[in-house]
């Protein structure tokens, strides 16, 4: 089982508990004490606690994945000459990596539950509770599996057909959508069918629902407007997760070795 | 068993650069040294037997197999840091980790690194290791787990002359097929049963024998009676033996033999 190393490597990681972790705490500290909220009910810090968890959710995600990224990209070699030259089956590693992934992502994903839950009651005076916090811990889960397979098949995508150059582009796609689709939501939505084909819309939308217990909208800065069907986004992600699993597996075999000294000097 | 016929190599990349083309090298139950001067094609010859680099023409055969298609033979090791770089993770859990997916303990690994005195890397990451110390780490990864192939990348570089002492014992008495490469001459001493090759811009020469080693001259030009003619971007040079220009036995490298040549 090498899933327990790379828990540990992930773990370990203190780039990604600022990041992941420290940085997030500042944005939700931000969301509940200094941008705060106009609402004058309980329900209403828990709308406006729900969107901000749903974006941090979304951003931490993703600097999951950007960590992974960077790990696989430096793994390269290791791959090409652990499927050759040890027992390492290319299946085996991209199960126990899965798996990894989203312990440390709901790991994370903890983290992030209490925070709102800690940050938002201190600020409102009410009790800002999660409506489904198991549902909200599972979702976190699905993204860490998510975020892995969108890393691993991007930094072979990267690695094998579109040279070196592109490799902090691979790395930070996953923030760049992150950001993209998470903002979206405020202000100027995108249309209905793009949020729910997006994986990056799927992700924050069901996270404001665990926490509110509703249906997302389509603005959420227009509470009046039309509301987003959580089961399809559900279906949507599931499918987008199979359907990058089947991918994932038939890329690993392919990996090529990049040299890293060979990197260095582009 | 590695059989090299006709290959041609380039890393991946967008240099797209081909350091070797129209390679032969066998190496059967056998110990080979191939000296050559940086940026020769000595790492590329191993990267080509790792399944690391593209062979873009030729065939690399390990164990009979094809390196393109060969899966799970943990029987070939390498001290190239690459190929341990699994996950980021520390000494200890690369030790672990390896020990696992070549199907043996980590026992012997943490007993060499004791032997080392390179405890103190245990809890660092690999990357995190001065470049002497991922090189001793790489051997020591290489030489454990009862490998039948080793593959040595200029295991000395960068070694203090204690560990390089208890280091060539280990590699002088290792029972297993290895090919080691290096710039330096003068360790050709201890390897005096040992095969011998010498690489010059990715052309390979040989098979000498490292015993005669300090019999062999390097001269510029086409000498009669020589044992080998290497042609390079910077002229024509032969080999011969017992008597020539420059001995090969008389620098620390093969590259001030060239110098000394011109």
């Amino acid at each position: 089982m090498i899933a327990r190393y790379f828990i540990s490597s992930l773990l370990k990681d203190k780039t990604l508990w600022g990041w992941g972790v420290g940085f997030m705490f500042m944005w939700l500290y931000l969301g509940a004490f200094v941008f705060g909220s106009n609402a004058t009910s309980q329900q209403g810090w828990l709308i406006d606690a729900s969107s901000w968890f749903s974006i941090i959710g979304l951003i931490s995600g993703s600097l999951v994945a950007t960590t992974i990224s960077y790990s696989i990209y430096y793994s390269t070699s290791s791959l090409a000459y652990g499927f050759r030259y040890t027992k390492l089956k290319p299946g085996s590693y991209v199960f126990n990596l899965t798996a990894g992934a989203s312990l440390v992502s709901a790991i994370i994903g903890c983290f992030i539950i209490l925070f709102t839950i800690v940050l938002f009651s201190e600020s409102s005076g009410y009790s800002i509770i999660p409506a489904m916090p198991v549902q909200a811990l599972l979702l976190f889960f699905l993204t860490g599996i998510f975020m892995f397979l969108f890393s691993l098949i991007t930094v072979i995508l990267v690695n094998n057909y579109l040279g070196m150059r592109s490799s902090s582009f691979a790395n930070f796609l996953p923030q760049l959508l992150s950001y993209i689709f998470g903002f979206s939501e405020f202000g100027s939505p995108l249309p209905p069918d793009v949020v729910y084909a997006s994986p990056f819309s799927d992700i924050p939308r069901l996270m404001y629902m665990t926490f509110s217990g509703k249906e997302s909208y389509l603005n959420m800065s227009d509470l009046s407007g039309p509301v987003i069907n959580s089961y399809i986004l559900f279906a949507s992600l599931l499918i987008w997760i199979s359907v990058m699993f089947v991918m994932a597996m038939a890329l690993i075999r392919r990996i090529k070795a990049k040299s890293i000294e060979e990197g260095r000097h582009v | 068993m590695i059989e090299i016929s006709n290959a041609s190599a380039r890393y991946s990349g967008e240099f797209k650069n081909i350091p070797i083309e129209g390679l032969n090298l066998s190496v059967n139950s056998e110990k080979i040294v191939i000296i050559g001067p940086n940026g020769s094609g000595k790492t590329t010859i191993l990267r080509m037997i790792l399944g690391l680099a593209d062979i873009v023409s030729g065939e690399v055969r390990v164990f009979g197999k094809d390196v393109r298609y060969i899966r799970n033979e943990s029987g070939i090791s390498t001290n190239l840091i690459e190929v341990y770089r699994l996950m980021g993770s520390s000494v200890l859990d690369a030790v672990r980790m390896y020990a696992e997916l070549k199907g043996s303990g980590p026992d012997e690994a943490l007993d060499l690194i004791s032997k080392f005195g390179l405890e103190e890397t245990l809890r660092r990451k690999i990357f995190q290791l001065s470049s002497g110390q991922q090189k001793m780490i790489g051997n020591i990864l290489a030489l454990s787990f009862s490998p039948s192939i080793v593959l040595l990348d200029e295991p000395f570089e960068n070694v203090d002359q204690g560990r390089r002492i208890k280091l060539l014992n280990i590699i002088e008495t290792i029972d297993a097929e290895i090919i080691l490469n290096t710039h330096e001459l003068d360790i050709l001493k201890r390897f005096k049963k040992w095969g011998l090759y010498f690489i010059v811009e990715g052309k390979l020469l040989g098979r000498f024998d490292a015993s005669n080693a300090d019999r062999l001259f390097l001269n510029r030009g086409d000498i009669h009676g020589n044992l080998a003619v290497l042609e390079t971007s910077f002229g024509k040079y032969s080999i011969t033996k017992d008597s020539g220009q420059v001995p090969l036995s008389s620098a620390r490298d093969l590259a001030s033999v060239f110098e000394e040549v011109q």
